[in-house]
């Protein structure tokens, strides 16, 4: 089906998310990032991220009755990084 | 509708970009300066003669939570024959390692690098991660991380470390029997 | 640090989305653990993450004029024995109560609508968009999944998940694997997952775009015979859907406050995902004293395939005492939509180990290609055509606030109430020359009130 005009912004999202993602990556090899015994607030509770709250799994559960999107967050990483 | 969606998608792609590039610039400038102090060091130096375990920990580290107690019970039972523990603290703040060391009946010796200057200079790649020296100070192992393997593991080199005993055979074979 | 199964559990076993899912009426109790805080911690802010967690939460869903939902859930990790293995499950129940639209436009008089066997029927009243009040469901949905170390940096989980109501059941498998890079500062995330569902609607599965069958065609019979009779309905067979998704991620620790996230997600659907209760209106187009009344009403028909892609982003950082949480959502697919969501948290620290989180969300989307308000009588059909509103045009809202509480070291609760509204953006063509002074597309409006309770060890 086409939808042209949905197009170009599209392009332009998928471009800057895209952008960000190689950013975080190609950083993780030079300056970004903490040493592992800097991690004290990202192994809060709350620091986490990919769904892992029980909030989270019941907003995604309400909406996707609600609304034709559904998903696509993250999982894992941050945390402590211990072991 | 056509021009919201996105504007609002550019919005958030500036604000994360506006986010990330002022916390990398951040982390950038934080990097060690050569003009603060020297780092504390450990002083293994006056514990020749022993066998040294060193922990480096922090009271935000779930698996340090499980070492303390293995590590003064393992105390309990070694520290006749020569052992000792030093467990380095990593927290930022000095209150966070006093409230973990309130909860348990810590055995080992406690030193504090809340700047982690002595973690950097011995590198650490895990928290947490134990390096175990013999009587001569020599650094025989490494661990990293925390589990009940581990645990296992490490006492059984305390043990072998334990029972090697500094200057000893190779002097005495030489020596003329007394009593001639 | 954990990786919990998630690969989009309970969303593509609905695809199409058979039916708003909020009703309720389970007796589920609150655990004994909401006291209010009475013990100070000693310096901690919050609470560091522990290996094993339960979270648990009742939840309290109600539209205005239309469906109230009764929900519980509880989701956890147990590790078990000091080898970095877990088992994850989750669990929701959901029990509904009330009427939900059933694509219909409204008209100057009451309007009867039956189901694909003409055996069963309700009405709708003058004026008012048609709901559908007639199904009660309970819903049962949950995962186990396997966490399974592979090597110091790297780990995969795995999951299943069942889904049972009346008339849908749903059963999924999946595998995550994920490694880190660079002192563990970088996570990168692949997965998979597989579901087949089935439904079985009551009164039949509808054919796709056929008239709905005259009141009382079907011989009146109550729902017991209907249910007993699902074989002999003219509906046929129950039907399938299987589903495909895959999943690719990044988090990157950028630096001691701050972690962000990037998801590209695909998913593609195959089988049967129409609504089998949902219809279209066709009306008397001709100008005079009959324009707009219905004529006839069509059942909905949607492709026999779906392919969605999403991109996702999120940022957190943590200010040494609050936190707080942006992502950003742009998603695409196959039948002509595209939606954005926006979603920010803030968590405002308070003394004493409290907090209080502000949460607002913005949803846009745009129309499936499909989508029409209702049908003109004498035109022709078209291949695929859907009134149902949650495939049309739309703008939500959400606004809500947590106050949440630490009890002791290992204990957390909170209370979360939530305003969520619904607008409907495309105007329908033709409304407002054939039904007007008819409101075909109501805002939607619902509350959420949310007591949750977790410990962790």
């Amino acid at each position: 089906m086409n939808r042209p005009r949905a197009d170009r912004p599209r392009r332009a999202v998928v471009a800057a998310a895209l952008i960000l993602a190689a950013g975080a990556l190609a950083g993780g090899c030079a300056r970004l990032g903490v040493q592992p015994w800097e991690r004290d607030l990202l192994s809060e509770t709350s620091m986490r991220v990919g769904g892992e709250g029980i909030d989270i799994m019941i907003d995604d559960h309400i909406y996707f009755s609600k609304e034709a999107s559904s998903g696509g967050r993250g999982v894992g990483g941050g945390g402590c990084g211990c072991n | 509708m056509n021009r919201a969606p996105a504007f609002v998608s550019f919005l958030v792609a500036l604000i994360s970009l506006a986010l990330f590039a002022s916390a990398a610039s951040a982390s950038a400038s934080e990097a060690p300066a050569s003009a603060s102090p020297p780092a504390p060091s450990l002083p293994l130096d006056s514990l020749r003669g022993q066998v040294v375990l060193v922990d480096f920990w922090a009271s935000w580290c779930a698996p340090c939570k499980k070492s303390f107690p293995w590590m003064s019970a393992i105390l309990d039972r070694h520290a006749a024959e020569g052992l000792v523990i030093l467990a380095v603290n990593l927290d930022k703040k000095r209150k966070d390692a006093d409230a973990f060391l309130a909860k348990q009946d810590a055995k080992p010796r406690i030193l504090y690098d809340p700047e982690g200057r002595l973690a950097a200079s011995y590198e650490l790649k895990a928290m947490p991660t134990s390096f175990l020296y013999d009587r001569k100070g020599i650094l025989r192992e490494t661990h990293l991380g925390f589990t009940e393997k581990d645990a296992a593991a490490i006492e059984a080199a305390i043990v072998s470390l334990l029972a090697e005993r500094v200057g000893e055979p190779k002097e005495n074979r030489d020596e003329p029997p007394t009593g001639r | 640090m954990r990786v919990q199964l998630k690969v989009d559990p309970d969303a593509d076993a609905r695809g199409g989305g058979t039916r708003e899912r909020k009703r309720s009426s389970s007796p589920l109790s609150i655990r004994d653990g909401l006291t209010a805080a009475t013990c100070a911690l000693i310096g901690m802010s919050a609470g560091i993450a522990r290996a094993g967690e339960i979270e648990s939460a009742v939840l309290l869903y109600s539209e205005q004029d239309r469906v109230t939902v009764f929900e519980g859930t509880a989701k956890g990790r147990v590790p078990l024995g000091g080898s970095g293995r877990a088992v994850g499950f989750r669990l929701i129940l959901d029990a509904l109560t009330g009427a939900s639209a059933n694509g219909a436009v409204p008209s100057r008089g009451i309007q009867t609508f039956t189901s694909a066997s003409g055996r069963s029927s309700y009405q709708s009243e003058a004026r008012r968009t048609p709901l559908n009040d007639t199904f009660q469901d309970t819903r049962v949905a949950g995962g186990v999944s396997w966490e399974q170390p592979l090597d110091r940096l790297s780990k995969g989980t795995f999951g299943l998940d069942l889904s049972w109501e009346r008339d849908y059941r749903s059963a999924g498998l999946s595998a995550v694997f994920s490694r880190d890079f660079f002192l563990r500062n970088t996570t990168v995330v692949g997965g998979g997952s597989v579901s087949w569902d089935q439904v079985d609607p009551l009164g039949g599965a509808p054919d796709p775009l056929a008239s709905m069958p005259p009141p009382g065609s079907g011989g009146g019979d109550d729902d017991k015979a209907r249910l007993e009779d699902d074989d002999e309905d003219e509906g046929g067979p129950a039907k399938n859907k299987t589903s495909v998704d895959l999943m690719l991620g990044v988090t990157q620790v950028i630096n001691r406050s701050t972690l962000v996230q990037a998801n590209y997600t695909r998913s593609r659907s195959v089988g049967y995902l129409t609504d089998p209760y949902k219809l279209l209106s066709v009306v008397d187009g001709t100008p005079g004293a009959s324009l707009g009344d219905p004529v006839d009403y069509r059942y909905e028909k949607r492709p026999d395939t779906r392919e969605k892609q999403s991109l996702y982003g999120e940022a957190k950082h943590h200010f040494d005492r609050d936190i707080i949480d942006l992502s950003y959502r742009y998603l695409w697919d196959d039948w002509g939509i595209t939606s954005q969501t926006v979603d920010i948290r803030y968590q405002w620290q308070r003394d004493g180990p409290t907090y209080w989180e502000p949460h607002f969300r913005l949803y846009r989307q745009t129309a499936a290609d499909f989508y029409e308000r209702f049908f003109v009588d004498g035109a022709p059909l078209p291949e695929f055509a859907s009134a149902d509103y949650r495939l049309g045009g739309m703008t939500a809202y959400t606004a809500g606030l947590k106050y949440g509480w630490s009890i002791g070291e290992n204990r957390r609760a909170g209370i979360r109430l939530e305003y969520y509204e619904q607008q409907s953006d495309d105007p329908a063509d033709g409304g407002d020359e054939i039904l007007p002074g008819f409101e075909l597309s109501p805002t939607v409006r619902a509350g959420i009130l949310q007591f949750d309770y977790a410990f962790d060890w």
